[in-house]
């Protein structure tokens, strides 16, 4: 055997198109991201500004995606209403993760009784219906959509808790844990160093999947008359104002719900594109480098 | 119980008391509530000397892998004492236990699984040298070094496991367990992976670092011929309990035990013509369950020379000659 036989390390290349699809997706969430946040100066007219001798119109270029029943601009009013759907989202998830992920955690590697206790309760959480119990919750305390999206959170958190102990559990018994017991190193340091990096990854993926539930959670609870209060705008409080004068093709009713839709969209294939890419068996490097056949036994042989 | 080493490899010191002590040993698998605890290991006594290899044999079931993990600390034992230089691993300080644990290191049977996927080879290598006061710069010095020794250049440093062969896991991790210059080595099923070429060589790279470094070696495996090349002694394991041990040329030439007769007729291909019993005992049947293990004699149920005695009488370990122990009620009559 030649000593300089190089070959290609093989690759598995999943989903080719999958990976320019998620550039593109992940293009436009940051697009969308920036504009949330700059919906200050980049709103060509206030969100609450009626302009009674323009009514319903349609799109132009005074008003880019026309205006509602009120006289009030649509594209404004849509980058308004990004700042509180998709920061409701965040809100939601952040909760969702925050309480899930660190409850999985210590439910998996612990184990035993309390492991059972946790599973219990998580399951009679997720007994309930995510939209039921953010409705219920609006309806004790008030409407305020801060309240519902927290109440969303602890409705998708045990998704969370879930997946990450499914993980830990497979994670804990694998042979690289028990190796590093026996280099000496602390308990907290196995979890932080070979638990959690080997666990979190579906849970990163869950992460955008249900930064898309929670959005369209969002958008289901103001369509409904439970989110926002008006005259502050959000994607579905929107979609529910225009429902009224629905006729034809309105920009009303069909850019806050392309909105809705394509941020959707964009969130999924982000969220797929990340499983993909946190694959430690794809890695940059595994791509590029060719590297000498196995030299030590090739060689020995 | 006495401790002989044979001539072997002529390194081990006989004065000095053992390295490794396992006395008495129970290990047991609680079930569900209601059932029976599983028996995996049942009142197991071995010692292991500096540089001196125990080739720990039996069938899938026998418990020797959680002989294994009970030595290594991974597991709590329900009785008995693990005893490394004298000092039990599971009491003392945590700071104290830690260091313990430095000096015992494993190679476990699947070298892809004892890998960190997300780690590089060389991250996997200096690991044990982690909060141990050494400097990075030095723990990855250190980790070439080792990688070099067994046999692996710089372009394997920055790889991950899945870029590696099965050959070349196994000497990551031979690597790594060496990294924290530990005085006993657990190989649990180390070469049982690999390829029969690379079993030899990894075998080999085995027993040079032992001749190097004066390790010790806690050989587990189920194959009677590699346990054979590079042990000093064996020991016998059937239903978590030893059936016969001693000097592994004594062993191998003149089984005592009906049970290490049937493992060697089992492999009849594996050993020189000179190795092989006369006649072939085929076991038959499966080992029974460690739940519920046969009265007397554990072996009673599938050995061919089974009496009545031996459904009564739980046979004592007794000694043949010296370093030489049986479990048989008939074993010089065999």
């Amino acid at each position: 055997m030649g000593a300089s036989a190089m070959r290609e390390v093989p690759v598995r290349r999943r989903r080719g198109a999958g990976r320019a699809g998620g550039r593109v997706a992940l293009g436009f969430l940051v697009v969308l991201g920036v504009a949330t946040l700059l919906a200050g100066s980049l709103a060509p007219y206030g969100y609450n500004d009626q302009d009674y001798d323009a009514i319903l119109q349609g799109m132009s270029g005074t008003h880019l995606f026309g205006t509602d029943d009120l006289g009030r601009d649509v594209f404004s009013r849509l980058l308004y209403g990004a700042q509180v759907s998709l920061g409701s989202a965040v809100v939601a998830v952040a909760v969702a993760v925050g309480i899930g992920v660190p409850v999985g955690l210590v439910s998996g590697f612990v184990g035993r009784r309390v492991d059972a206790v946790v599973m219990r309760v998580l399951d009679t959480l997720l007994a309930f219906p995510t939209i039921l119990l953010a409705i219920t919750i609006t309806a004790v305390l008030g409407t305020g959509l801060l309240t519902a999206m927290v109440a969303v959170g602890i409705a998708l958190m045990p998704s969370f808790a879930r997946m990450m102990r499914a993980q830990v559990l497979v994670v804990r018994d694998r042979l690289y844990v028990d190796a590093a017991r026996t280099f000496g190193l602390p308990g907290w340091w196995i979890v932080a160093r070979h638990v959690v990096p080997n666990s979190i990854q579906p849970v990163i993926v869950l992460t955008a999947h249900m930064l898309g539930a929670a959005l369209l959670v969002e958008a289901s609870l103001s369509f409904l008359g439970l989110g926002t209060p008006p005259p502050q705008p959000s994607w579905g409080g929107m979609l529910r104002e225009a429902s009224r004068f629905l006729d034809g093709l309105a920009p009303q009713i069909i850019v806050p719900g392309l909105a809705i839709a394509l941020t959707l969209l964009a969130i999924n294939v982000v969220g797929d594109w990340l499983r993909d890419l946190l694959d430690p068996r794809v890695t940059s490097r595994s791509r590029r480098r060719a590297v000498p056949e196995a030299t030590t036994e090739a060689a020995a042989v | 119980m006495t401790t002989v080493s044979t001539a072997k490899a002529g390194t081990a010191p006989k004065q000095s008391p053992p390295l490794l002590e396992v006395d008495d040993l129970v290990v047991h698998f609680e079930g569900r509530r209601r059932q029976q605890p599983v028996r995996a290991v049942d009142g197991v006594s071995l010692t292991i000397d500096r540089a001196e290899t125990l080739g720990l044999i039996g069938e899938s079931g026998s418990g020797k892998s959680t002989i294994g993990r009970a030595v290594l600390g991974l597991l709590r034992p329900k009785a008995g004492a693990v005893r490394f230089e004298g000092e039990d691993p599971w009491t003392g300080p945590g700071r104290r236990r830690r260091e313990l644990r430095r000096r015992m290191q494993v190679v476990f049977q699947d070298p892809h699984e004892a890998l960190d996927p997300r780690m590089t080879v060389e991250q996997s290598v200096a690991e044990p040298l982690l909060m141990t006061g050494v400097r990075r710069p030095e723990r990855l010095g250190r980790a070439a070094e080792l990688l070099e020794r067994v046999g692996l250049g710089d372009a394997h440093r920055h790889r991950r496991p899945h870029e590696l062969s099965g050959g070349q896991k196994q000497r990551v991790n031979i690597a790594r367990a060496l990294a924290s210059d530990p005085d006993l080595i657990v190989c649990d099923e180390s070469v049982s992976a690999l390829d029969v070429s690379i079993q030899a060589e990894i075998l080999n790279l085995l027993v040079d670092l032992q001749d190097e470094r004066g390790l010790s070696y806690l050989f587990i495996s189920h194959d009677i011929s590699v346990v054979a090349h590079l042990s000093h002694r064996v020991s016998v394991l059937y239903l978590g309990m030893v059936m016969e041990s001693g000097p592994v040329g004594a062993v191998v030439d003149r089984p005592a035990h009906p049970y290490t007769r049937a493992l060697l007729a089992a492999q009849p291909r594996a050993l020189p013509s000179y190795l092989r019993t006369e006649r072939r005992e085929v076991l038959r049947g499966d080992i029974p369950s460690p739940a519920a293990p046969p009265s007397g004699c554990r072996f009673r149920t599938r050995c061919p020379f089974a009496r009545d005695r031996c459904a009564q009488e739980i046979p004592a370990v007794r000694e043949l000659e010296p370093g030489r122990t049986v479990a048989c009620h008939f074993a010089e009559q065999l």
